[in-house]
This record gives structure tokens, C-alpha cells and sequence, in this order.
């Protein structure tokens, strides 16, 4: 060997023995399969783990995995018991009876689930004091009671009485069961400052192991007859979708919960990981403020439909989905597929132009002489800002296509992105704005009324309409779910034809999955609703 | 006597410091729209200042509703001290390394090169740098180790659990704020300069001329301009701290702050600006105390 190659394999040899030995001293090699985590990772941290105080969908998540409610669905979406184990619904729908299942709260205490949990977390929630933000959850019921007999410890029975018939009342009991034991007897939940908040128990699949900065450990909380079962879930918080899509490639990040649509293609190409559809009850709309003069017109409202050509803008934008034309989800038993969208893709540019103008005239309306030609009434220009939030930058490009659609239609309309904080107090609350592009995201009982309703707690639209207000309240009090079924397709109808929102779309979502993964199933709203069917290869 | 003065006086300046930043933010943030996330409703001015003079900042308003400003902060700091402090040793490792270069290879082809890449990469952003960084390391790792011999860091900047300290992502982000913050490079323009400058100073020469070397002189004449203009930059350092940290995901300081402005998080703002404003301040104290010891020229006269 000369000197030169003497020297170049000196060198590799150092190179190579610093690379073993980072390998080494940085951390234990990942070898079996059962010693790696499943790891995830989410766009923000939780605020609290929490399930009275859920705000954000990554808490929805959370919690799927910790708690457990009475009932939850099945793969078909039919409620199916949780905690409970056996149950009866009295004939006049207004109280049902349950018995639990024998379970046990997380730690080494090994406490049963018992009615008294059961109470105790209807009375908190149901407590003005807890400001819970799951207290309408539980504001249907009226009492509830243990009703094993004397002496019975533990006692597992509990009946549960409505304030007014409900059919089908499972689908309602889905909120999560919070261990009365960790909690101070006869007072309220707290909304920060409890330890809970960052150290749940619950009674879920998953045990709450350890939190660090960025990133949330949970353990499987018994032991797993299937060795392939998840046993260990990290979840990591990465607000860098960049990134959470570039570090799939290498393998040790096993899901990404949702894939822009933009990224879909690069997702695809790698083997490592499978892309899963999941249609989720979320649809988008743009909210009008029926309080702006000009949008008080229904002539307006339509003519601002029909100058969106939702079908094209979602193809070429988002991708797969469906363009809806009521305030369901097309998944919904709801939709109403007999009403036909006020869709104008198939016209051409000319007959489209003339219809919108045809509608604006008949609303007072004419077009500028020269310039922009935007319509005008009484020399006021349509001018309408519309503020969208923050979290929508992702989908920006749709919402840009929109504005470009007002705008060529003749609406002047200036286009305002505000912080996801600054738009719930900006829009929703103050309700200062003009339009707005959103989306509402549904678990499996949509229930529309506080959307529409004029007393709706989240009808920042002001919108009000007789017949829709008399519709929603006939939904509330229906028992026959083919009356609410045939009520429900008369709002839809109402609503497409009365437009308090523009309706656009319902996507489907995709979510990256590690193929080193079989038999996952997502809940579209829960995520996790079904885990015990995943698997490791 | 006197030191007793000095002491208290920077004491009452660190304390003023503070507390204008904190109330500077307290405005400003009063005046974003948005609620905080745990949907608490933000404190006074005047309750928090008295709470937080006794030691209590509170609970979090909208990362960590559960948790004490105080505790997350003790968690963090460490992180954003480690980071700090590597950005700083690679900013004057770095730029004594290239200005040595660049000395002893003047005019060359190598010293051109090396100076227009080190200004390349100064005048990157931070957060392009960043993905650079992050992407050839996993790539080069991937590619060498494979994935199931990868270490447990990778990728970068993923956690394989809530105990790891994470010093992989910290020096990684230490690395790149100390380019991407422009420090190395001023740092490496200021020795540069300085050092032509002293090198034909007639102490130099009078050194020379006695037969001592001519970094005796230089050496500790050099500590001051760099003090100065790290001084300077402290606040551009700290700023950066907050971007790195934030795409590293190294939950230090840096993170907290800039979750803490997005979630309108008021006590854990509040606690967060404390730190820095009380951060910026011993540096400035302690860079100070550090002239005065290597320059004679920052010392009190002493009474004769």
C-alpha cells in the first residue's frame, strides 16, 4: 500500500469510527419492532388533556386515547357501548338505563369505574362555575342517579333522565367520564391551574406516561394479549407541515393526521407509507354577514353563488371531495341529494355574467360605466372584506381563487388574513366582518340548529328566518327518525334556497400512514376511535 | 463603598429594564385581538407585577393550562442556555478560524471562496438554513446508517421521548442561528479590522521591538470591540433564538415565547420577557465587568 492510500484509508477509517461511535453514544439502536412507539405527529401542542376543556381537534385526539365515554361508534358510525355495558332506553325516549363495564382508572391504585364517575362528571359539567366547554354536551339531561341496590360497592348501574324525549339517546352519551376521585368533592373544575389539566387519568386504551415540551408519551394500559397490539403512542408536535411531510421519507414517524393537498403527489411516491382517505362530517362555506346591506338581498346572495364555480376551484385546488348544497355533510343520512346546486360550471363565461347580472339589477344594482365595472347602487360600490383565518393559509390558493371569482363577477372584494385568536374574537364574536371563507367540522350528531337557529350560540351570521327557526325547532323535538329525517332534508331545501352561507364543499381527507401498520381504520372526527384494529406488521 | 453603589445601580437598571419590557408587551399585547387559548380572561398589570416581584407568575393561559410560568420556564431554560451558549462558541470559533484563514492565505483563490460562502450563507435566512441543515443531516445520516441502524435522535427534528434532552437539535439549532443571525460574520469583519488595525499600532511595534509577540497586545485589545459588538447583536441573537427554536422544536425559551404570543398566553409572555429582558441585561452587566478587568482603560481612577 503507498502513502497516499495509506493516508485516504487512514482517514476513512477515523471518519467511519466517529460515525459508529455517534451511532453508539447517541442512543439505543431501535431493533425489535414492539420497543419502537408509534409516533405521530401533530401541527400544535395541546392546551389541556382535559376533556372538559377541549378547544382544539389534537385534544379530540388526546382524549380518544385516554378516556372513555359511555359509547362511541363502530366502524358503520351505530353507537355501540364504551363503558357501558348493557343498556335500556325507556319507550317514551326519556331516560335510559346503564349498566358499566368493569373497568378501571389508569395508576397503580387500580380504582373501578363506578356510577358515582358517571354523576360526578355530569354535575361538573353541567356546573356554570366549571365554565366547561363541554357543558352543552350534557345540558339534555335532567337527572342522574345510581341505581344499584343498598350496599352494592362497587356500584356500576346508573340511570340517566332527559329534559325532553330523544331518540336513539346513545349517540349523545359520547362525552368522556372524568374520575371523580381526583377531584375536590362539591366543587367546580377548574379551567387552568389543576394538575389535571396536564396529568390526566383516565380509563381509556392509552395511559398518560409522560410530557415534555414537544412532545406527549402514552403507554397501553393493560397488558395486550397481541404483541403486534400499539403498545407505546408518542405524540410530536412539529407546526412545520414542510417538514412533518420531508421526515416521513425516513421512516420513524408512522402518521401524519392530515396531507395537504398540495403534498398528496410527493406522499404518494414514497413505499414507506400508505395514503388513507377518511371522509370526515367537514364542510367548507362562506359565512355572509346578513347584516351588511348589500348581503341582506337574497338576489345578491345568489348572484354571489353563481359567481363561484365551487366544482372547478376544488378540483383544481383541493382535490377530492364533493361540492354540498345544504349544511350537511354528504355522508350525513341528512343530505338532502334532491336539491341541485346553483352551479354554473356548465355555462359558459357570457351566460354566466348574464344571469348574475340579471339578478343584481332585479336587486337595484347596475355596473360602473368604466374602470373595474364593479356594481354599484346609489354610486356605492359592492366593496366587502372578507377575513379569513390563519389556519386556512394551507388551502390559501382556494380562498385567493375565490376573491378572483367575486372580483371578475363585479364585487369588489379585499381579502384579510387574521390569527386563528384574533379571527374567534374578530368574526365570531364581534362578528366584524363581511364574509368569510370557514369550515365547521361535525362528530357524528350534526345537529345544525345553533348554526341557524336566530337564538343559535353560533349564528355569528345574524342571520334570521321564521320558517328555518320553526324547522330547527320541529328537529329538536322529533322522536321518529324518519320524521327528523324528512325535517332535517326540509332545512337542507331551506337552506340551499334562502343561502344563509354560500355552501361549498366537503373534502375528503387523507392521512399518511407507515405501511409497517395493518388493519387501520380512522374515525373520521376521533382518529382513534378504532386502535385496537391497528397493528404492526 | 463604591462597589456597593455600582452594584445597586445595576441592580435598579435591570430591574428598569425589565420592567419596561414587560410592560411594553402587556400593551402590546392588549391591543392584538384574539382570547387566550385555556380561556381565561388576561390579568392586570398591576396584580401580575406584585405576584411576580414575590416570585409568582402565575399559570398558563394557553400552552399549558396546568402548569406554573415558573416551572415551565425552569424546565426550559437549560435548553435555550445551551443553545445560546453554543451559538456563541460557534460564532467566535468560527470567525477566529476564518479570520486566521484569511490572514495567513490573503489573496488567495481558497480565502476568496471561503469569505463569499461564509457571507452566503450569513445573508441566508435563518429558517432557510434551518431546512438545509436539518435536511442534509437526515439525508446523510439516512444514507450512511440506514434507518433501523439510525440513532435515536433521527430524524432531525423528531423525539423518541419526552425524556431526551435533545442535544443533537440543540447544536444543530446553535449552529445555524450562529451563521444565520449574522453573527459569525460581523464577528469575523470586526477581528478582521481590528486586528489590521492593532498589528500597526505602535504597541505592536514596541512589543515587537522588546521580543514579545505581537498577540500579547492584540489579544486583550481585541476582547472590547468584540464585546461591543456582540453587545450589539444580542437582541438580533435572542430574536433568532425564538425562530430556531420554533422549526428545531427544542421546547426552550425561544419556543415558549413564540407559542405563548400565538396562543395569547399573558403570563407565560410576560414570564418569558422577563427572562429575556433579565438575560439581556446580566449580559450587558457581566460584558461590562469584563472590560473593565481585560481593558484598563474601563476601570474606575482609583483615589490616590
Amino acid at each position: 500500500m503507498n502513502r497516499r492510500d495509506r493516508f485516504t484509508a487512514g482517514w476513512a477509517t477515523r471518519f467511519g469510527g466517529l460515525l459508529v461511535a455517534a451511532s453508539v453514544l447517541t442512543g439505543p439502536v431501535a431493533a425489535a419492532q414492539d420497543v419502537v412507539p408509534f409516533t405521530y405527529v401533530e401541527d400544535n401542542e395541546p392546551s389541556s388533556l382535559h376533556p372538559s376543556y377541549v378547544r382544539k381537534m389534537v385534544e379530540v385526539r388526546m382524549n380518544e386515547l385516554i378516556f372513555e365515554g359511555l359509547f362511541t361508534t363502530d366502524q358503520y358510525l351505530k353507537p355501540v357501548g364504551e363503558l357501558a355495558k348493557q343498556w335500556t332506553v325507556r319507550r317514551d325516549n326519556k331516560a335510559i338505563d346503564i349498566e358499566l363495564y368493569e373497568r378501571y382508572w389508569h395508576g397503580p391504585e387500580r380504582r373501578p369505574v363506578t356510577a358515582d364517575d358517571v354523576l360526578f362528571t355530569i354535575q361538573a359539567l353541567q356546573d356554570e362555575r366549571s365554565q366547561s366547554t363541554k357543558a352543552r354536551a350534557v345540558s339534555f339531561i335532567r337527572r342522574a342517579a345510581a341505581t344499584c341496590a343498598a350496599g352494592t360497592d362497587p356500584c356500576r348501574n346508573v340511570r340517566l333522565e332527559f329534559t325532553r324525549p330523544i331518540p336513539e339517546p346513545e349517540r349523545f352519551l359520547v362525552f368522556k367520564i372524568l374520575p371523580a376521585h381526583k377531584f375536590p368533592v362539591g366543587k367546580p373544575l377548574k379551567m387552568r391551574g389543576d394538575p389535571f389539566h396536564r396529568q390526566p387519568i383516565g380509563s381509556g386504551p392509552f395511559k398518560f406516561l409522560r410530557r415534555s415540551e414537544n412532545i406527549i408519551g402514552l403507554e397501553r394500559a393493560t397488558e395486550a394479549e397481541d404483541a403486534n397490539l400499539l403498545s407505546r403512542v408518542n405524540a410530536q408536535f412539529m407546526p412545520d407541515k414542510e417538514l412533518q411531510v420531508r421526515i416521513l421519507n425516513f421512516g420513524n414517524i408512522h402518521s401524519v393526521i392530515r396531507i395537504l393537498p398540495k403534498d398528496r403527489a410527493v406522499v404518494e411516491k414514497n413505499q414507506k407509507v400508505s395514503l388513507k382517505p377518511y371522509s370526515t362530517f367537514s364542510w367548507w362555506y362562506i359565512g355572509l354577514n346578513h347584516r351588511n346591506p348589500h348581503l341582506q338581498d337574497l338576489n345578491v346572495r345568489k348572484a354571489i353563488a353563481m359567481a363561484i364555480d365551487r366544482t372547478d376551484i376544488r378540483k383544481s385546488t383541493l382535490g377530492d371531495g364533493e361540492t354540498i348544497t345544504g349544511p350537511f355533510s354528504p355522508r350525513s343520512p341528512y343530505y338532502n341529494k334532491e336539491v341541485k346546486p346553483h352551479e354554473t360550471s356548465g355555462l359558459r363565461k357570457r351566460a354566466r355574467a348574464k344571469k348574475i347580472e340579471a339578478l343584481m339589477r332585479k336587486a337595484g344594482y347596475r355596473r360602473e360605466r368604466r374602470g373595474p365595472r364593479y356594481f354599484v347602487k346609489k354610486k356605492f360600490r359592492v366593496n366587502l372584506t372578507m377575513k379569513v383565518s390563519s389556519d386556512l393559509r394551507p388551502y390559501q390558493l382556494a380562498v385567493l381563487n375565490i376573491q378572483t371569482a367575486l372580483q371578475r363577477a363585479g364585487f369588489r372584494v379585499s381579502l384579510r388574513w387574521l390569527e386563528a385568536s384574533a379571527y374567534q374574537q374578530v368574526v365570531r364574536e364581534k362578528k366584524d366582518f363581511d364574509m368569510t371563507v370557514s369550515q365547521w367540522t361535525f362528530s357524528q350528531n350534526a345537529d345544525v340548529r345553533p348554526l341557524f337557529h336566530s337564538e343559535g350560540r353560533l349564528n355569528y351570521i345574524n342571520y334570521r328566518l321564521k320558517e328555518m327557526d320553526r324547522r330547527l325547532d320541529e328537529a329538536r323535538s322529533a322522536q321518529d327518525p324518519d320524521v327528523l329525517l324528512a325535517i332535517n332534508a326540509r332545512i337542507h331545501e331551506l337552506a340551499h334556497d334562502d343561502l344563509p352561507y354560500i355552501f361549498l364543499w366537503s373534502l375528503v381527507d387523507y392521512s399518511a400512514v407507515s405501511r409497517k401498520l395493518s388493519g387501520v381504520r380512522i374515525h373520521p372526527y376521533n382518529y382513534f376511535a378504532w386502535t385496537d384494529s391497528w397493528r404492526w406488521r | 463603598m463604591s462597589a456597593v453603589v455600582r452594584l445597586v445601580g445595576a441592580a435598579v437598571w435591570l430591574f428598569m429594564v425589565a420592567a419596561a419590557a414587560c410592560v411594553f408587551v402587556y400593551f402590546a399585547l392588549s391591543i392584538a385581538p384574539g382570547n387566550s387559548d385555556c380561556g381565561s380572561s388576561p390579568p392586570a398589570l398591576s396584580d401580575w407585577i406584585s405576584a411576580a416581584a414575590q416570585g409568582d407568575l402565575g399559570f398558563s393561559d394557553g400552552i399549558d393550562c396546568g402548569d406554573r410560568v415558573a416551572a415551565m420556564l425552569y424546565r426550559r431554560a437549560p435548553k435555550t442556555v445551551v443553545l445560546l451558549g453554543w451559538a456563541l462558541a460557534v460564532v467566535m470559533t468560527l470567525s477566529t478560524l476564518l479570520v486566521w484563514s484569511w490572514r495567513a492565505y490573503r489573496g488567495t483563490w481558497s480565502t476568496r471562496i471561503s469569505r463569499s460562502a461564509a457571507y452566503l450563507f450569513s445573508a441566508a435566512p435563518v429558517f432557510i438554513l434551518a431546512h438545509w441543515l436539518i435536511e442534509a443531516v437526515n439525508t446523510g445520516v439516512y444514507v450512511t446508517l440506514g434507518e433501523l441502524s439510525a440513532p435515536s435522535w433521527f430524524p432531525l427534528p423528531v423525539i423518541s421521548s419526552p425524556t431526551e434532552f435533545g442535544w443533537v437539535r440543540l447544536l444543530c439549532a446553535g449552529t445555524v442561528l450562529a451563521v444565520g443571525s449574522g453573527a459569525m460574520i460581523r464577528t469575523a469583519r470586526t477581528l478582521e479590522a481590528e486586528t489590521d488595525r492593532l498589528m500597526k499600532s505602535e504597541a505592536v511595534l514596541f512589543a515587537r521591538g522588546h521580543g514579545f509577540g505581537p498577540w500579547k497586545v492584540v489579544g486583550p485589545a481585541l476582547v472590547g470591540p468584540v464585546l461591543a459588538l456582540l453587545r450589539s447583536r444580542v437582541l438580533s441573537f435572542f430574536g433568532g433564538a425564538v425562530i430556531v427554536e420554533r422549526i428545531f422544536v427544542t421546547g426552550g425559551i425561544g419556543q415558549l415565547t413564540w407559542d405563548a404570543a400565538r396562543s395569547r398566553d399573558w403570563h407565560a409572555l410576560l414570564g418569558a420577557t422577563l427572562v429575556w429582558s433579565a438575560a439581556y441585561a446580566v449580559f450587558v452587566l457581566v460584558s461590562e465587568g469584563v472590560l473593565a478587568l481585560v481593558d484598563p482603560r474601563f476601570r474606575r481612577p482609583e483615589a490616590s
